[in-house]
């Protein structure tokens, strides 16, 4: 409880610094080219490999409460998601990667896609039809606001989090090392896989934190 | 949406005051890019045209050959439509660099791609990208061996480009291109001719540029500090790779003389390569940062 708290005191000073950003630096901030000295706020993102996962609670499409803390004791995989990118629809559609990884390790892992995609961007809204195109089997959860893909630093669709039994995050990166696509099955290598079989043998992550690809996440402004 | 000031127009049009440059490795790969986006909604198979109508690409040289292994220039040109834009070499936070595959007969060598510097572009969510708008040429070194020049007239050089155009939205998009060299010397249209200017200008020099101002790079602890004696503006636009800076969006772009940027998070001996981009007495130049390696922990 005394973490949350904190949460929130590190969040509401956040936007106490974006707001006051924004009114110095519309442009910046609405996704525009730099064009002077100013510069946004940075909220740094309070996940961190090797500290405990932020809590959170959103509702999936079917409008449930998803909390974080009800899966303890299980592994759990966050997927950020926007079925408008193409490196999402990559991962679903010409490969099944996400799904095929979420049933390999089947009740051992809890697997949950967010997406942070703001009122009126890519993605928002689509996830009751993708889920069913693409026969997602796992929940995903919408996250408009974009508070828990800021929380987490979430920075591409899909950017992958692997979050331990004891609610430790382990895991914070790409899904894969072929952004571009174009490696042989040989020289895939499934990080997300990777780090759960490594959590479940008991071992060290060995790479722990990698180098996210993908669309930007739509937050809005 | 992007929207477009009179000031980033002006930039884009008149092209070589502030934006472009440096050198890379486009060369062979041949990467596959992401299936266009599910037509889910009206929206994005809209989306998915206004994008193919978004990038044009061309490919011409700089001059025919003069003379049998005279060194050439091929281009590989984008217009960009307003909004959209096209990726770096190191494409940032999010996005993807373009990538150009060539097919060239025995005896054409076609070197790494030349990439103008790019924009510093700032998403919602304290995402930083590296990114090109309204035009970028990419410059391509190229040689023909004169006793294989003799046997393969004309020669045809084909290129496959890929690229991820964004607009908000990211669509996926690839163009086969070819070009027939001539074997009589035409000169240039003064536009491309341009094109190639604009580019050139803002390429990286290179550290032993005798020209260039005093560059200093150095590394405090895990801290890489460049400088630049007398700079209004310094920005450092690091070539992709495992080791980032963990701060460029803070930090890699300051209106003073110095900058420094934190490699905490990357790996011990990792190289780190980058652009600095230089205003200085009312000039903008361009310099290629070698650094030593990442140092290890203090």
């Amino acid at each position: 409880m005394k973490m949350t708290k904190n949460l929130f005191t590190t969040l509401a000073l956040g936007a106490v610094v974006a707001l006051g950003a924004a009114a110095f630096s519309s442009t910046a901030l609405a996704g525009d080219k730099e064009k002077h000295a100013d510069k946004p706020a940075k909220t740094e993102p309070l996940a961190k490999v090797g500290s405990a996962a932020p809590e959170f609670t959103l509702k999936d499409t079917e409008g449930k409460e998803v909390s974080l803390d009800q899966f303890k004791g299980k592994i759990v995989v966050l997927e950020w998601y926007n079925s408008g990118c193409p490196f999402v629809v990559r991962h679903h559609k010409k490969y099944n990667t996400m799904t095929d990884t979420a049933k390999k390790f089947g009740d051992k892992v809890v697997w949950i896609a967010i997406n942070s995609s703001a009122p009126g961007k890519e993605g928002h809204g689509l996830d009751v039809g993708s889920k069913k195109e693409w026969s997602i089997g796992y929940p995903i959860l919408n996250d408009e606001t974009g508070k828990v893909g800021r929380l987490y630093g979430a920075k591409t669709t899909p950017h992958m989090f692997v979050i331990d039994a004891q609610g430790i995050l382990r895991y914070a990166g790409a899904i894969d090392n072929d952004a571009k696509d174009e490696k042989s099955v040989g020289e895939k290598v499934n990080y997300v896989a990777q780090a759960v079989e490594e959590i479940l043998a008991g071992k060290t992550v060995s790479q722990a934190e990698t180098k996210p690809y993908g669309c930007s996440v739509k937050y809005g402004s | 949406m992007m929207t477009f000031s009179s000031s980033s127009l002006w930039f884009c049009l008149f092209g070589a005051v502030g934006m472009v440059a440096c050198a890379s490795s486009a060369g062979a790969q041949s990467p596959s890019l992401p299936e266009v986006a599910p037509s889910m909604t009206r929206r994005a198979s809209n989306t998915a045209e206004e994008a193919e109508r978004a990038v044009q690409a061309r490919l011409f040289v700089e001059s025919a050959p003069v003379a049998p292994g005279s060194p050439l220039t091929l281009a590989l040109h984008f217009e960009i439509a307003p909004g959209w834009n096209l990726y770096w070499r190191n494409s940032g936070d999010s996005g993807l660099p373009i990538t150009v595959k060539f097919e060239a007969p025995q005896g054409v060598t076609i070197g790494e791609a030349r990439w103008p510097t790019p924009e510093r572009h700032i998403l919602p969510g304290d995402l930083l990208d590296y990114a090109y708008t309204r035009r970028v040429t990419l410059l391509f070194p190229m040689s023909i061996d004169p006793a294989a020049a003799a046997t393969s007239t004309p020669v045809t050089i084909k290129a496959n480009a890929k690229w991820l155009v964004c607009k908000e939205a990211c669509v996926p998009g690839e163009r086969a291109l070819e070009i027939t060299l001539p074997s009589t010397i035409e000169p240039l249209s003064s536009r491309d001719a341009e094109l190639i200017a604009s580019a050139r200008a803002t390429l990286p020099r290179s550290a032993a540029d005798q020209t260039s101002p005093i560059v200093g790079v150095a590394w405090s602890g895990r801290a890489l500090q460049l400088s630049c004696t007398g700079a209004d503006e310094l920005i450092f636009f690091p070539y992709e790779g495992d080791a980032q800076p963990d701060d460029a969006l803070q930090n890699g772009h300051v209106f003073r003389d110095r900058l420094s940027l934190s490699y905490a998070s990357a790996e011990t001996g990792a190289p780190v390569l980058g652009v600095l981009q230089v205003k200085r007495l009312g000039q903008t130049t361009y310099h290629l940062i070698e650094a030593p390696p990442v140092p290890k922990e203090p």
